[in-house]
């Protein structure tokens, strides 16, 4: 297996015990929930700096609310800038959702309307957050259970001209990608055709859960074979840009984990040839 | 369309059970209906909040058992919104919260076991912190210092086993017999990565208590409140020393 790929895997606390003994891996890079370390200067803060002096670490947001209509939580940018000093990381994201208004966070992400409205609030935050980090934000697609009725943009359409405007990267999801299509009724191909490859940083796999009436994306289980061949579409597009595992429920044995970083590795090689 | 301030504040109440107001605007995915729609959200919210007051008071939880706890729960998310930007200090007015109620009645010690458990994640995720001192130095005028203390270093004094309840949590009290209705005293402290919890005598709680507010040892052994002989220190001391957690003041 060739050892120059840009695939890594989630790095979560449940491997610790594990990784910590520096095994040999298939993954070449980490991500990490960076919430998960801004508020801790504890073990997991210690694997985290163990881990980084043997792969490349990226941080992964779950809270900065970039949609959100609540003031820019300047004291959040701060513990963020300040973990982004200890680690360096090559890439620093979030999602492109909201998570709550002010004193009442729902600690989720949220689907908002694609409007011309959201488009202008959400660049001037993107700005004020790139500025204050020294650095490109990148957001992921997110996965919705529901969507906005008449909306200006697709979502596709949207994300490009978030980083068209405001100089941010894309974290194209691609199960996320997937899970909206089934559940907002659209080709998943499409999308594809729609976003710009030349703003994607980053590409996220995961599994999801097929709950009867809908899909949850849940990152419970390995990639689904739908989701597999939507991956193997995109390297026909653009191959070289860093691609993640990631499974954050029923977290199995890190082999398990790191074996579907190995079946991404494989489809990556064939783009290759 | 409303503006986005106005969509997000209808869809928190919709996801709090605050009026559903935010149907009209939305397309429910998959075959939910809109109604459903939202309620994938609402029972996300009620169980990530539910699942880290789980993970932050797993004694608590231990002690009340499954269907007390989720009731709790759900009783102490609804009227304490999240703050916050993670969950990992997610409940820390959990205690204040235990003491209004009956159930603190019918467990006097939980309202302390939540108090502990707080304490003892905000210990876990502090930066370590330990102080080599070559006591050797400072014999001389021992009896005149006094000290400062890590702030990873607490110590408590409680009427029951609340240690001793705590440490059951992932176990269950099943095959374990402890007298809870005796006192106990502890201090908590970090070495290296882990906590370290130590129990201490009563007199040893005073000592260290009247240290950690600036007395020095001669004050201490002229304060009548306190029965304490040479044994007493010489206890306290060591453990004090083991912990690596204080160090002496500098004279000004
Ligand atoms: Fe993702």
């Amino acid at each position: 297996m060739s050892k120059d790929h840009k695939i890594g895997a989630g790095l979560r606390h449940q491997h610790f015990p594990h990784l910590i003994e520096k095994p040999q891996t298939n993954a070449n890079w980490f991500e990490v929930i960076s919430e998960n370390f801004m508020n801790t200067e504890g073990y997991p803060l210690e694997v985290l700096l163990s881990m980084r002096e043997d792969y490349p670490i990226s941080l992964h947001g779950v809270s900065l609310n970039i949609a959100g209509t609540s003031e820019v939580d300047k004291n959040y940018l701060k513990k963020l800038k300040n973990l982004i000093d200890k680690v360096s990381p090559f890439n620093v994201s979030d999602h492109l959702c909201w998570t709550g208004l002010e004193k009442n966070n729902l600690h989720n992400l949220l689907p908002f309307p694609y409007s011309e409205e959201s488009l202008n609030h959400i660049v001037s935050r993107i700005q004020f957050v790139q500025d204050y980090l020294g650095r490109p934000l990148i957001l992921e697609n997110l996965s919705a259970y529901l969507g906005v009725r008449d909306c200006k943009y697709s979502e596709a359409e949207f994300i490009n001209e978030l980083a068209k405007r405001s100089g941010s990267k894309i974290l194209l999801d691609i199960n996320n990608i997937y899970v909206n299509a089934k559940n907002q009724n659209f080709d998943p191909y499409h999308y594809f055709e729609v976003i710009n490859p030349e703003y994607i940083s980053e590409i996220h796999l995961a599994g999801f859960t097929d709950m009867g009436e809908f899909l949850f994306d849940t990152h419970s289980c390995p990639v689904f074979p739908e989701v597999w061949k939507l991956y193997e579409y995109f390297l026909t597009i653009k191959n070289d840009i860093p691609t993640l595992i990631e499974w954050d429920e029923n977290i199995p044995e890190f082999d398990v984990l790191d074996s579907e970083v190995k079946k991404a590795v494989k489809l990556w090689e064939n783009s290759c040839d | 369309m409303i503006s986005l301030r106005e969509f997000q504040e209808r869809f928190i109440h919709s996801v709090q059970g605050r009026g559903n107001t935010i149907l009209d605007y939305i397309a429910p995915g998959g075959k939910l209906t809109r109604e459903d729609s939202i309620s994938v959200y609402s029972s996300d919210y009620y169980a990530r909040l539910q699942d880290a007051l789980g993970e932050n008071y797993e004694a608590v939880w231990a002690v009340v058992g499954d269907e007390e706890f989720y009731s709790l729960g759900q009783k102490y998310i609804r009227s304490h919104p999240s703050t916050l930007k993670d969950l990992t200090s997610y409940g820390n007015k959990f205690h204040d919260f235990l003491s209004k109620l009956e159930i603190s009645k019918d467990y006097p010690f939980l309202v302390e076991l939540a108090k502990f458990e707080t304490e003892f994640w905000s210990v876990f995720h502090s930066k370590r912190e330990s102080y080599i001192v070559n006591w050797q130095n400072y014999l001389e005028h021992f009896s005149g210092l006094s000290f400062n203390f890590s702030n990873n270093f607490k110590i408590f004094s409680w009427d029951y086993q609340v240690y001793g309840v705590f440490e059951c949590r992932s176990t269950g009290f099943g095959d374990i017999s402890l007298d809870i209705e005796k006192p106990q005293s502890v201090m908590l402290y970090k070495k290296g990565k882990n906590n370290i919890v130590q129990e201490i005598s009563q007199k040893s709680f005073s000592i260290i208590k009247c240290l950690m507010d600036g007395e020095c040892l001669e004050q201490i052994i002229e304060n009548t409140e306190i029965e304490i002989d040479e044994s007493d220190i010489q206890t306290t001391f060591s453990l004090l020393q083991q912990s690596e957690s204080f160090f002496p003041r500098e004279k000004e």
